[in-house]
This record gives C-alpha cells, structure tokens and sequence, in this order.
C-alpha cells in the first residue's frame, strides 16, 4: 500500500488561479440561478457604483475601470472592481472520509486544490465564500466571508486538514444542518458511501440554492496492490470482505465504479444537480472550467 | 535397508498430524485497505458450505516437514548401499616370486586377481602393495602389473596401515601366505576376499653377508655369510664366495627345515663380494647375494714430509689408510707446517712449534666426540706441543682441557680442517705409543666416518626365503565379503535439509513480518 501524504496540500499557485479565475468569472457571471427559490442576493463583483476592490488589470477590462492612482504606486496597470448588485454566498464542502486517503492520498489533493480555486475564484468575483470540510460530521469549517484576506483564511483551514486513514465515514446529509441561509453547495466527494449518498444530496439540495457535485476518483481505487487471496477492509467501516484479487476482480471493480457514477449522474441530472465524475488524473483546471460550462445549463 | 540408531526419535514424527491440526484455522491472509467494499463484491470468495472446513494453512506442510526431517535425523538413520569399490592389496614380498607350473606366484595371482574383477564387474578398483601402501595405482592394467612384479621382493611387507583400511571399500588380498603377519587376526579381519596361491615348498636363500677389513692382514677382508632353508624338507646346497679375482671359497651345506648355517672366510679386497647357491630352486631370487664392499677399501693420505716419524708410522699402520705421495690424488692430507693438500679434500693439520708441556687441568669434550673415542684418548699421557689459533666464528671445539683449545674444527667453507696442539710423539711407555690412537681419532673427525669399524653388510629377513604356504590355495570370500552392502549414516544430508527448511521458513516469516510492518505503519497515521 502507497504512503498517503498527509501534510499541508500543495494548493495551486498565484499564477494558477488567477489565470482560472479570470476564465471561471466569465462562466460565473454570467449565470441564471434557476433553483427554486432564486432570489437577489447583494456584494457581487460585477457591474456597479459602490467602490469593492482592486485587482490586476487583464486584457478586455474597460479601460475607464483603470485606478491610475494605484497604477502608479504598484508600477503595474491596477483596475477598480465594484460591487455588484448580484453577489451570492456560496459554501464549498470537501469530503475528508477515509476513503478520500487511500492510494496515497490523491484524490484527497485533487479534492483541496479543487476546492482552494474555487473559493479564489469565487471571491475574486466578490462572493462571500465559506469552507466546510465533512466526515462522519463537520470537521473543520471557515466561515463565509469575502476577499483576498478571506481567501488567505481558507487556505488556512485547508493546510490543517488531515483526513483519517481509518474509521472515518461521509455524513454529508448529516452536515446539510449546519448550513444556513441561502447560499450555493459546491461538494468535493468521492461518493463512495451508501447509495451513492443520494439521499444525502438531497437532503442537501433542500437547504441550497444550487448544488454542485464533483465525484472525486482514482484509477487505482479499481486495483489491489496484492494477488491470491486476501483479505479487504473497508477503511470508512471497517467491515472485511475475503477475496481473490486477480485481474478479474479488478474488471469488476471497474465495472462497479462505472455503475455507481451511472446512477449518481442519472440522479443529478434528474435533480437539477450540476454533476461531474472527475478522474485526478485530469487537471483540475479543465474538470472545473468545464464543470462551470455544463452548470451553466443545469443550474 | 534402512535402519535406525535411537528409534525413540521417530515418536516426534507424531508432531505431523498435531501441526495439521494447529494450522485448521486456514492461511492468514494479507489485509489490504480499499476505499468501498461495494467495489469488491464480485470478487468476494465464497466462504465455506455449512459442515465443511476451511483449507489449512499451506504453511502447515513446511512446518511438518521440518518436525519430521528433524525427528528422523534424530533417530540416526543408517542406510544399507551396496559397496562397489574395491582395493587391492598385493603381498610384493619376496616369496611371491617363486616359480611355480604357470608362472611366479604374482603373476599367476594378478591374472586370477584380474579376472575375477572383470567377472564381478568391478571397475573402481585400487591397486597398493604391502611393501609400499601408500602408493595407489588405479586398476589392475597390464601397465600396472609390469610394474608390481617389477618392484616385488625389494620392501619389506607390513599389514595395511590403519589409515588407509577405509571401510567405504572392499579389500582384497592376494597372498601365498607364507608370512603369516600378513593374515594375522588383526590385518585379516578387514579383508573381504583371500586369494591364496603357491604350492612349492622348498627353499634355500642367502639371507646375510657381511665383511669387514681384516686387522691382521690389511689388504683382506673377513667375510661371513649365512644361508637359511625355508622350506619344509632337509636340502643340500654348495654355497660359493666369489670376488672380482675369481672364487673365494666353496662350502657344501646341508640344512634341516627352517634352520640356519654361516660360513667365514677371508677374501681379498674387492670392490663386491658375491654369494650363489648351486643347484637351484624355485625362487632363484634368494639364491644369490650381492655385496658392494667399496666402503672397505683404503682411503689415500697425502702426508707432509715435515711430519715426525710417529706420525708417519700412525698412517702407515692404519688399516683403512694408505700413504700416498704427494704429487698423488688424495682422499686426506696430513699437514706439519707445510700444506700438502686443497681446500676441497679433508685436512689434518698439527701444530708442533713450541716445546712439549704436559696438560694441566679439566678435560672438556665435544659431543660431537664418541663416548669410546674418549676413553682411548683420556687414557694416553699426552702433551701439548703447540698452540692453536683463536676459535672463530663457525669453529668447533672437539677438545680442550684446562680451558686450552687443543683439537679444533675449523671452518673453511670446503672440506673439513682438524687442527691440532698435541704432541703425537707423547708416549706413556715403550708398548703404548699415543700417534696412532691420537691419529685414528683425527682420520675419523676429518672424514665424518669411523674407519676402524667399518663393515659391508647386505641381509635380507630371514621370512623371506619362508616360501611355504600356510594354507590351502584358492579364493576364500570372509565374514566381511559376504557383506554386500556397507552402512551408511544418513544423519547429516537430513540435518543439512531440515536447515534449509527452517531458512525457507525464517524467509517467509520474515516477509510476512515486513509487509504486515508496512500495513500496520500505513494504518498508525
């Protein structure tokens, strides 16, 4: 079994999400909230009066948006952002079962840097953003809040997270309870609990105003670093399971992964959930963005 | 067949069955963490139907094979293997030589030997004889028979050293018996097989012949010879001596069974002597005896004319020396203050230049110097009439007294150098001049060899010329021949398998220790 890295996440770096943020504003600016109960929320950065921040100038910026004060100070073109009159609150949950820390603690990494660049993004648009990380409950959470100072709390929480190896079950319906207020879900998953923790979504949708749904995944998740007989422990429960692995138990392993996304994604798409099964092989980069793309139509 | 030391041992083989018992339980399988078990259902082993046990663990036939090769290792188990090699052992004495119908008895006795190998399909086969044993030759070729009857009768034989009675062979003997030390108790019980030959009984054979200088007439030597019958019947021979001149002396013999004769003579000097039994026998080896009298003759002195007249009487009365010139090769040099001979022959040198004085002190002997040398010279009233230079560094002192160095042995990196302070003229009285004791005593220093008793011998055992068989002829299989196969202890290859199943085991327990390690560690975090 590989040596999970549990340290501080490598969260991505300036350049990445400032260069993700710019595309994933467009994506989000844009966007009609059709959940029910869509309302007007306020503190959105977009087109408006009220004076909200600065940030670097990027080409298509309206020029007249330009702070020359700024400019000149920091020796680099410098734009105002103002306050939008359609700013929303938004919560993203990570999962941090066990099973988010097996085979070296991949998907646990691709879950956090997803997660990190989101918020960035997210308040880089002027959304008050919080973090909550789940397991058998609510593990660690930072509060909503907005900017760049928000974002440094963030990462904050992040980098003292640490998943368990063992013994660690999802509650993510359990969690729903602790939101408040409305606010849009990004969840950070691998799924791999009862039912696809259908039910839990569910239950969270209730309390949202929009639902996303990454299924974090890993090839390896499929395969057993042994062959002959051996003897499986689940790590969320651990209940045992006597096996023979072998080539083809792990086809059937594949077979049983490609299944629970079939339903999970049937079930999304049924309930008005944006849903996107994300390989960690991928980077995290192009699952967001085209997350972003597809939600545009689910949500 | 297989036997056993200590069977008490194989009650551990009831461990067998005790360990089977002990691993029911099944194998201990790896644990491996996954993430769901819902991924793994398909791959789930079905556990056992109702009634029905699991599969012992496999590891339970290492560990029963283990207590098994070590029980029975325990027990000493002896395995009965067929013994397919053989040594032969040819008695080469001088008996076997006797001419019987179809040849020498060795010669008959190889042939026989020969084909009862090739009829018994034995081809691992090593040939020693009983005069020289440590020498093996490998199978009996035609080769290796030229060279056995070639070598016979010249080493004494002797019974097979404990060393070489190894008992992973089958050892042959081929005897005609007639020396009985040969097939005593204690060397005939190792024997697998006798074959015994020889049929000839009679014999007569030089055993000894010996001669030394005659004291009274110096240029003839006393000669004596002794003839044995070893045979079973009275017989009558004529014993002739001959030297280089021609016949000595002729004796007719008459000799009972097993007894002994001896005949003296005087013969001239002679480079060899020679003894021959007329009317010969079957063994014509012993019928003859050769003796190499060189040793007797008389050794060559080169004498300085300055030497005193005691001296020059000494030498001349010496029976084993002769004075010769000096323009003559010599074997000695005797030296008074003139050199008469080089570096390369043995010199005597005297030191006579200052006056006579009688000894005064402790008589201090080498122990180079012989015990009865000793006495004839203590005996002598001698002087000192010279001084001998300081001993050097190689030198050895062969005699002083009252600490005055007076016979020395110098060294020249040649021949030896005696030199000595002693008057040769001392005389005790008118009967018991000293020069010639004195003078005898330095010829034997210069030359390393005793002069005046020199004797020539040449003898054989008397058991040799013993031709008669103590037994019928044929081939007699032992107690020990009848013995087709030879025990063999099986105790080491089972000890030398049960360690390495213990390492296998230790490497498994190992392995299966380093990878449950890194599962416990991987689940600690």
């Amino acid at each position: 079994m590989a040596q999970p890295d549990l340290n501080r996440p490598a969260l991505p770096g300036q350049a990445e999400l400032q260069s993700f943020a710019r595309v994933a504003a467009h994506l989000l600016a844009e966007r009609q909230v059709r959940a029910p109960g869509m309302r007007t929320v306020k503190r959105r950065a977009g087109v408006g009066v009220q004076h909200l921040d600065h940030r670097d100038y990027a080409p298509g910026d309206e020029v007249r948006h330009i702070d020359w004060r700024q400019t000149a100070r920091r020796q680099r073109p410098i734009v105002r952002q103002f306050e939008s009159e359609t700013v929303s609150d938004w919560v993203v949950m990570l999962d941090q079962s066990s099973s988010m820390a097996v085979h070296g603690a991949a998907k646990w990494q691709a879950a956090a840097s997803g997660a990190a660049a989101m918020c960035y993004a997210l308040l880089e648009l002027g959304h008050r953003v919080g973090l909550l990380a789940f397991g058998r409950g609510v593990r660690a959470e930072c509060r909503r809040g907005r900017g760049r100072n928000h974002y440094a709390a963030v990462v904050r929480t992040l980098g003292g997270l640490r998943p368990a190896l063992a013994g660690e079950p999802s509650d993510l319906g359990g969690c729903a309870r602790r939101l408040h207020g409305d606010a849009s879900v990004v969840v950070f998953s691998d799924f791999l609990g009862h039912d696809e923790m259908r039910r839990d979504l569910a239950a969270l949708l209730e309390r949202c105003t929009s639902l996303h749904a990454l299924q974090v995944g890993h090839a390896a998740e499929t395969r057993l670093d042994a062959a002959g007989d051996v003897d499986l422990v689940d790590v969320e429960t651990g209940a045992r399971l006597g096996a023979h692995a072998d080539a083809g138990a792990a086809a059937a392993a594949d077979a049983e992964r490609a299944a629970m996304t079939r339903r999970l994604r049937s079930f999304c798409e049924r309930s008005g959930i944006a849903f996107t099964a994300w390989d960690v092989q991928r980077p995290w980069q192009q699952t967001l963005i085209e997350h972003l793309a597809r939600a545009r139509d689910v949500c | 067949m297989l036997s056993f030391a200590t069977p008490t041992w194989l009650l551990g083989l009831l461990l067998v069955p005790v360990i089977r018992w002990l691993h029911r339980g099944g194998p201990r399988l790896r644990t491996v963490p996954v993430s769901s078990l819902a991924l793994w259902r398909k791959a789930a082993t079905p556990g056992p139907a109702a009634g029905a046990r699991r599969p012992p663990d496999p590891a339970w036939r290492r560990r029963a094979l283990l207590a098994a090769l070590l029980s029975v290792a325990l027990a000493g188990p002896r395995l009965a293997v067929p013994v397919g090699r053989v040594t032969l052992w040819v008695d080469d004495s001088l008996s076997m030589l006797t001419r019987e119908s179809g040849g020498t008895r060795l010669e008959t006795g190889l042939a026989t030997v020969a084909r009862e190998l090739s009829s018994a399909g034995r081809s691992d086969v090593e040939v020693r004889t009983l005069g020289n044993p440590w020498q093996a030759r490998a199978g009996l070729t035609p080769e290796v028979v030229a060279v056995l009857v070639k070598e016979a009768g010249q080493r004494e034989p002797a019974p097979p050293p404990a060393g070489l009675r190894l008992a992973d062979r089958q050892h042959w003997l081929l005897t005609d018996g007639a020396d009985p030390r040969l097939t005593g108790p204690d060397a005939g019980a190792m024997y697998a097989r006798v074959f015994r030959l020889g049929e000839a009984t009679r014999n007569v054979g030089v055993v000894r012949l010996a001669a030394r200088r005659s004291l009274r007439e110096p240029d003839r030597l006393d000669v004596e010879l002794q003839v044995r019958n070893g045979g079973d019947v009275v017989e009558e021979r004529v014993a002739l001596l001959e030297s280089g001149s021609g016949e000595v002396a002729r004796w007719p013999l008459r000799l009972e069974p097993g007894a002994s004769v001896s005949r003296s003579a005087v013969a001239p000097s002679s480079a060899g002597l020679r003894v021959v039994l007329q009317s010969r026998d079957a063994l014509e080896a012993d019928d003859t005896l050769a003796l190499d009298a060189q040793t007797l003759a008389a050794r060559r002195v080169a004498v300085d004319a300055r030497c005193p007249a005691a001296i020059l009487a000494a030498l001349r009365t010496h029976p084993a020396l002769r004075p010769a010139g000096v323009a003559a090769p010599a074997e000695l040099a005797v030296e008074c203050g003139a050199s008469v001979g080089t570096a390369a022959v043995p010199r005597i040198r005297f030191a006579l230049d200052q006056v006579p004085e009688a000894l005064d002190g402790p008589w201090t002997w080498s122990s180079n110097v012989g015990a009865a040398q000793r006495r004839r010279i203590e005996g002598l009233p001698l002087r000192a009439a010279g001084r001998l230079a300081p001993r050097a560094d190689g030198d050895s002192q062969l005699l002083a007294v009252g600490g005055t160095p007076l016979i020395v042995r110098r060294r020249t990196g040649g021949a030896p150098l005696i030199e000595t302070a002693l008057d040769p003229e001392s005389r005790g009285g008118v009967d018991r001049p000293a020069a010639p004791l004195l003078v005898a005593l330095l010829v034997d220093e210069a030359l390393s060899a005793s002069l005046l008793d020199a004797v020539a011998v040449v003898e054989r055992d008397a058991q040799s010329v013993m031709v008669a068989p103590r037994a019928d002829p044929g081939v007699v299989t032992t107690s020990v021949g009848r013995q087709v196969t030879q025990s063999r202890d099986g105790t080491r290859p089972l000890l030398v398998a049960a360690l390495l199943v213990l390492l296998w085991e230790l490497a498994a327990l190992l392995l299966r220790w380093r990878r449950e390690r890194v599962d416990a560690e991987a689940w600690s975090r």
